[in-house]
Parts: C-alpha cells; structure tokens; sequence
C-alpha cells in the first residue's frame, strides 16, 4: 500500500487488535481518528472495508482491505470444464452477469476459433445492453441512496424490475443467468420478447428524464459531487482505470467502438464523455453522469439490435467433451464498470491450465486511496459510491 | 392562568393553591404526553405512507385493516420488547440520561403551544422565546448521545450535531424577529390574534403575516429551512445519515432509548410545524374572516400543521442532504447576514407603509 | 454574492421540479405484490429447484460431470437400456440453480421445477435422495414430448 509510511503502518498493526488501553493510548497520544469503514457498511457497496485516519472530518488517508468475497474463483477455473465455468463468471460481477458470460464465451471462442452464429450475436447484444441498463440502474439508484436522496433509489429499481423480468423470461434467473455461453446462447428468445422489450424501452426514456430532473440536475447534488474526486485523465490511465471512469475524465475511449467486437460496428450510437459541464472535469458528477448518458445509447443500441435479429440457429454446434487447441488467449470486453478481460491458458484439455480474470473493479479501486486525501467524509462516501465498485469482481 | 383560581375557588377551596396549581400542571402535562404520543403515531404512519406512495410502494398495509394506520403500535410494542443493551465502555450516566433529555426537550416545548384561542396547558407571555429555548436541549441530548455511546460514528454524529444545532438557532430566532415586531409581543394566543385583519383591513389570509410585506414572506421560507435544520430532517439530516454513519448518534441505541429519539423527532417536527403555523399562517384563523368559520379553532390548526407536517416528508423524499460545511456556509453566509436585512426591511417597511 | 443568490434561485427552482416528480410519483399506483396473498406469474423458463425422475433416469453421470459445484451424486446398476440409478442425490446446499444438469441429460429426466419457494427445517433435508424420496405423481400427468435444450415442464413440483 503506498502512501503509509513506516510509523503509519505500526500504528495500523497495532489499532487492528481489539485492545482498548492501546485505543486510548492512541487516542490521546495525537488528535487524530482511526475509523473502520467495516466490511458491514450502508455505503460501501458490498463487503469493502476502507480504514480512515482522519483529522477531525478530514481524511488524510484512506486504506482500502479487500479480499472479504474472496471465493476462489481463478483457481476453480483449472478445474472444471470450459462450459460449466459460465456459472462462475455470472458470480463474478454478479450485477451485469451476461456481460462477464459474453466475456468468457468471446474468449473460449477466439482461442478455439468458433464462429458464433448471427442470431446469437444479436440476441447477445440485445441482452448485454439490456443489462448494462440495469447495473448503470443500480448505480444511480444507490448513489443517490449515500447521498440521502432516497426516492430514485426505489424509482430506478422498479425499471430494473422490468428488465429483470424481461431477461427472467428467456434465461430462467434474474441475477446470474448463465444465458450466454461458448458458441452461441442457451435457448431462443421466445415470441413474446421482442414486443416486451421494445415496450419497456420506449417507456423507460421518460423515466429517465424523471430521474434526471429528480437527482440529476438537482442544486445540492451537484454542489455534493461537483469539484468532488476529480480524476485526471493521465491519472486514470496511469492506475488503470477503465470505463465510464475512464470516460468521465474526458478520455474518449470505448472498446464496443474502438475495438470492435461482435457485432457493434452495425450500430450507430455514440461515447459518452465527461465534458466538466459542472466543475472540473473527471469529478463525480461527470462519473455519475456518464453512466445515466450510457443508459441512453444502450436503448438506442438496443432498438437498432431488435429492428434486425435475422433467422438461423442460436447457438454453433460445440461439442460435448469440448476440448480447445493448446494455447493462451486474451481477450477483453466492455462491461458496465469497465474493462473485463478473461486470459485462458489451454493445454489441449477439456480443462484449462489457467483462468486468469482482469476485473474492472479491482484497479479501480487502487485510485481511491489517491484520491481521496484532505477530503471530508461525505466526499469520500460520494467518491466510493461514483466508483461504483461490486466486490464480487474486486475478490473474486 | 384564570382556570387555576377558578378550580381552587369552586371545587378544591380545602387543599392550599400551591397544590391545585401542581395537580393542574400534571394533568396538562399528561394531556400533553397523550397528545405527544398520538401526534408520533399518526406522523410515523403518515411518513411511513408518504414515503411509500412517493416511491411506488405500499407502506404498511396489513396492520389494523385501513392501510396499516397501528403499525406505529405494533413497532412500539416491539421496541419495547426489546434487549436494553448498553455498551460496556460507554458512559453509562451520560447514555442513559441522552434520550430522556432529547424528548424531554421536544416535549417541554409543547406546555406553550396553545390549539385554540384559550386552549394551551400554559399561555406564557413569553411563548415563543420559551419554545426556541426548549427546542435547544434537544441538542444538548444529541451531543450527549454521541459521546457516551463510545463509538467512533456517533461521535461524528454527535459533533455535526452540535455545530448544526447550534448554528441554526441564530437565523431561527432572527427570522422571527420580524414577526414579533408586527405582533408586538411574544405570546402566541395574542400573535395569533393580531393576524385576524391585515392589508386595509381585510381579514382572513390577507391578515397571515406571510401575506403582509415580502419580507415577512423572505422571513418565512427562512424560518422553514431553520427549522428542518433544527428537527435534523433532509436535506439537513447529516447527523443521523443512514448512509454515512450508519445511523449516527442513535447507532448504539436499543429498544426503547431508540423509540424516544424517534417519537421525539417527530415532536420535534410538529412543534416546528406548530410555530411556523401560529406565527406566520395565522394559526387557528381561517382563510375567511373569523365571522365566517365554520370549521372549530383546533380543527384549522392542526389541518395547517399537517399541511407544514405534509411539506417536510416532501422535501424529505425528494432532495438529497448538505454536506456538513456546506450546510454551516448556507447558515452563516447566507441566512443569518438575510436574517439581520429582514429585521431592518421589515422596520422599515413598517415604517413607511403601516405607520407605526 | 451574486453567485450565492444565482446558487439558492437555482437550488430552489430545482428543487420544486424534483418536487414536482415526486408529487407526480405519489399519485400514480404503487407496484407491490402482496406477497403470499397475490403472486406474480412465473415464466415458463423459470429454473426452480432441480428434481430428477428416477424413472426416466438412466444414471448415465452427464449431469454429476457438468455441474460446477459437484452437487449431484449418482449410482446406477445394470447396462445399457436397463441401467438405473439406485441412488441419486442432489445436495441442495452447493446447488446454484444453473441449469447445466437439464441441458445434457439425454433422457430430460432432471429438470428445473417451478418451486423457488423453498423451505427446510433441518439441514438433513438439504441432500435429497431421489430413488428413496421420488415425486409425487400428479393426477392427469401426461407423458413429456421432447423439448430443446434445458427447457422445463410446467406443472410439475418439486416437494
């Protein structure tokens, strides 16, 4: 962990312990706080705990401990066959579950050269973006929440319930859907589909428009989030930071655009980036507000995906003992919080040697410690909340 | 107050004043317990529902068949049944005194509330000074409640508190500084009174203070944000952020500790409804001149106290809450420098156009 | 000063519009289901809890080799067409409810029930064991036409 020095770091050691004479010791010795903003905390979403030294309201440092939803993950994956890991990478960020599945299936196919059938890519996309709608959903309906605007937390889950019941309808789950595997998807979309999912998008703008004018562009939100976090542009790209992070610092970059694949060079849509309409460019506000612009394009991509699924079969013929050629593969995908890349190593086995996962998440998270020094604590609880972080994908 | 000579002469001429005077004050201050209690279930309830049907959801439904209304009971009931646990190294003289304290001062504040014109447990020629003073130990409470409680959060909890309690005492009191000097008296049966005629003498709503001179009316919406800030609702609730602290300076409290903050917030709120109402809105009068009233005096009060009680759950679910700082800029950069330029417009207003 | 007058106007102004969404919301009806008393209906392609028909069963350990967490136990006798399990048991605590085992069983004989209401007293009664605890027949029951992959009956309950 950089930034904590030698003595900061003994002190850390030493306040782990539940003594209280060393507490008051502590206490007394310097007016400065150590907080736990424990594993079990309204704000920080999932099981993160961050630990503050503050002084007074201000935070001169915030370490973040993770590893709580620790569940082994990577090294399952050298133990069971390529298909039966679908159910892992839905647990992985286990908000935006068919696009860790198209993940992986992208990259099982690229490494054994398996060409996926038009429908499926379609449907693929139709449901991918209809999930990224629910995650940015949840985002907002949360970041509102560690704001104290409780409405559009109970308003953006109600759309969500919609989407949830749309994609319940063809994969069976609401959560982790296991819908999209190696080759194609599970099952066909049913007759009914089409017509729900082209209702629930052309209502769901005007709810958009109402959780714009209800949090959005409300006064004290954006004294709350503006100016609050900024994150340069060369220090996103430095920590690694991808995604609507990424693009709220005013980099325009977007792999469903630059690096192309599937079947996204069809659509016309456009990347959305932070412009520093509010404050400075790449605060929270902009973070925020990329992900609710986002939500706009996925309907736009979506309405154009559903005008043109073509007939033909949903899934390539895969073999039951499918065994991939030897080799390693590489392969990254743009997921609602960034950039999920899978690298498999395969020795010609129906196992593979090794499933390495790139979560988004998880370098995200590194910045937060930069960024947030001499900042109070409700700045730091909108800085975590604007990362938008799922700790299933940080653990794994 | 005439009616305790009046018991002492008539039925209790044996016992000696001093007693019939205490025996009044019990029985006005169990009325009052009574009314405290009723006005939290009924405002717990009615949250509960405003909050659900402003969020696409039902609220509580099951409870005493209509809607839900004994819930409030039902969680009473259970909060009483609860474990007292008290935090080993808290303070324990200090934790236990907190909420009694915090409700004892909302409570307090309701002895000077008069409902009608000659129905008020006690009619203080100094009711409004009396009423800001009392609302003042709640704050007391707070500060205490963070600290015994021997937990980081509450503390922080506790200390937002008290920078804004405290700050949001001032501009409270200067904002009603106008109002007094209309009225000419800080009794709250006469300020009432003197609101029944208005501009060229016409009667009803044109005699609201809120409706005499725009900065009666500037006064007004900054009193009502005081008062949210001095009730600790959104968008001022930062010492009690479910999101920040967990649940602020109430995190360690249990069972019926906890059912005292709660009931006293909303005694708190409806003491703030209940002034903004008498000083600005013309308590009991109607919106007619008071020849033509058909509704009684209580009746009027109270449907105007909902409708402040009604406007207050409103914000609460619609705007998200001030950052600690930006909270103390908009109290002493903002609202105490208008609070003085409220004091001086409305003399002069006074002045040039009422002369007085 | 100006800027602090332009903020409150704005914050106001702002303020009654998000106001003005939220009145808007308390008029329009709530969207909750009474549950137990009213329930939503449940797609056809709901994955319930997974039950096997030791009847149609023929023990062949496609379902034991696919499913992620090792869920699924089976023992059979006898070869060929004749083979059938003499035990199988699927351990409810590890099971994730993904539909894998439906997908490969050549004879559809494990499928994905519609019951997601589920409820154990005792962690014994987690590690079922079909061939000694079978379904309950239904009256009427009628015999399954093949369906595309992982696609359950409707009808038929797990408990």
């Amino acid at each position: 962990m950089t930034g904590v020095g030698e003595e900061a770091m003994d002190v850390d050691l030493k306040s782990l312990g539940f003594r209280v004479e060393e507490r008051r010791t502590l206490a007394s010795g310097s007016d400065e706080l150590l907080i736990n903003m424990g594993p079990q905390h309204p704000s920080t979403h999932g099981v993160l705990r961050l630990l503050l030294r503050t002084d007074g309201e201000e935070i001169q440092e915030a370490v973040p401990f993770m590893g709580y939803l620790h569940r082994c993950a990577e090294k399952i994956g050298e133990n069971v066959p390529y298909d039966t890991y679908t159910p892992y990478t839905d647990r992985l960020d286990y908000l935006s579950s068919m696009n860790n599945n198209w993940a992986w299936a992208m990259t099982v196919e690229k490494l054994a050269g398996i060409e996926v059938p038009q429908r499926a890519e379609y449907i693929r996309v139709i449901v991918a973006e209809l999930n990224r709608i629910a995650s940015h959903l949840v985002m907002v309906g949360t970041y509102g929440l560690d704001l104290g605007a409780f409405t559009p937390f109970l308003l953006t889950f109600r759309e969500r319930e919609e989407i949830l019941d749309i994609l319940e309808e063809i994969s069976g789950g609401r959560l982790c859907y296991g819908y999209i595997r190696i080759g194609g998807v599970t099952d066909d979309i049913t007759p009914t589909f089409a017509t729900k999912c082209r209702a629930f998008l052309r209502q769901y703008v005007s709810k958009l428009d109402a959780i714009n004018e209800l949090l959005s562009y409300n006064r004290i939100f954006i004294r709350r989030t503006a100016n609050v976090g900024p994150l340069s542009a060369e220090k996103a790209i430095a920590c690694g930071c991808t995604g609507p992070i990424l693009r709220a610092s005013g980099v325009d970059w977007d792999l469903r655009r630059d690096e192309p694949y599937s079947i996204y060079d069809k659509f016309d849509w456009n990347v959305c980036v932070g412009k520093g309409e509010k404050g400075q460019l790449g605060d929270t506000w902009d973070r925020y507000m990329v992900r609710v612009r986002e939500m706009y394009e996925c309907v736009k991509i979506c309405e154009q995906a559903l005008e043109g699924i073509p007939e033909g079969p949903f899934r390539a013929k895969v073999p039951r003992n499918f065994k991939p050629p030897a080799g390693e593969c590489y392969f990254r995908a743009e997921n609602p919080r960034g950039e999920l890349a899978f690298y498999v190593v395969s020795d010609g086995s129906k196992r593979p040697v090794r499933v390495k996962v790139r979560g988004p998440s998880f370098c995200n998270l590194s910045v937060v410690q930069e960024l947030s020094r001499n900042m109070l604590v409700s700045d730091f609880v909108a800085v975590v909340g604007s990362f938008d972080l799922v700790m299933g994908e940080v653990d794994r | 107050m005439h009616f305790v000579p009046y018991l002492h002469e008539q039925f209790l001429s044996a016992w000696p004043a001093s007693v019939v005077v205490l025996l009044v004050a019990l029985i006005g201050a169990g009325i009052m317990l009574a009314w405290v209690a009723l006005v939290a279930l009924v405002a717990v309830w009615a949250e509960r529902k405003v909050s659900a049907h402003m969020q696409a959801r039902l609220g509580p439904i099951y409870v005493g068949g209509f809607h839900g209304w004994l819930q409030t009971v039902a969680d009473g009931l259970k909060l009483f049944l609860k474990e007292d646990i008290i935090p080993a190294m808290a303070d324990k003289w200090l934790y236990i005194q907190a909420p009694v304290l915090v409700f004892g001062g909302a409570f307090l504040a309701y002895a000077a509330i008069p409902f009608g014109p000659k129905l008020v447990v006690s009619d203080l020629n100094i009711g409004v000074f009396y009423i800001l003073a009392m609302s003042a130990i709640v704050a007391v409470g707070i500060i205490m409640a963070g600290w015994a409680s021997h937990n980081k959060w509450s503390l922080y909890g506790g200390m937002r508190t008290a920078a804004q309690f405290l700050s949001y005492e001032i501009p409270s009191a200067l904002h009603l500084m106008p109002v007094i000097m209309y009225a000419g008296t800080l009794n709250l049966g006469e300020i009432v009174r003197s609101q029944e005629t208005g501009l060229f003498g016409w009667a009803g709503i044109f005699g609201w203070y809120l409706f005499r001179n725009p900065f009666l009316f500037l006064s007004f919406i900054c009193y009502y944000i005081s008062s949210l800030a001095e009730t600790n609702r959104t968008p001022f609730d930062l010492p009690e952020t479910e999101s920040e602290l967990v649940a602020g300076y109430h995190t360690e409290y249990t069972g019926i500790r906890f059912a005292f903050f709660f009931m006293a917030e909303y005694a708190n709120m409806f003491v703030a409804a209940a002034l903004s109402t008498l000083l600005f809105c013309g308590g009991w009068n109607g919106v007619l001149s008071r020849n033509i009233q058909y509704l009684p005096d209580p009746v009027v009060f109270l449907l105007k106290c909902s409708a402040f009680i009604f406007l207050t759950m409103w914000l609460r679910w619609t705007l998200p809450r001030f950052r600690i700082d930006q909270l103390m800029a908009l109290c002493w950069k903002f609202l105490i420098p208008l609070g003085l330029l409220n004091i001086v417009g409305s003399a002069l207003w006074m002045y040039i156009f009422e002369q007085v | 000063m100006v800027n602090i007058l332009q903020e409150v106007f704005e914050g106001i102004t702002t303020s009654l519009k998000g106001m003005k969404v939220t009145l808007r919301e308390l008029f329009s009806p709530g969207c909750t289901l009474q549950y137990p008393d009213e329930r939503r209906i449940m797609p056809e392609r709901l994955r319930g809890m997974v039950v096997n028909d030791p009847s149609r069963c023929i023990a062949c350990n496609a379902c034991v080799n696919v499913c992620p967490v090792g869920c699924i136990e089976c023992e059979g006798e006898g070869k060929g067409k004749e083979r059938r399990p003499i035990r199988f048991a699927i351990d409810y605590r590890k099971c994730c409810w993904c539909a894998l085992c439906t997908e490969v069983c050549p004879t559809e004989s494990i499928f994905m029930s519609e019951d997601y209401e589920t409820v154990f007293q005792d962690r014994t009664q987690l590690i079922r064991d079909f061939c000694s605890n079978p379904i309950p027949p239904k009256p009427g029951d009628k015999k399954r036409t093949t369906k595309p992959l992982g696609v359950p009956l409707s009808g038929r309950v797990a408990f």
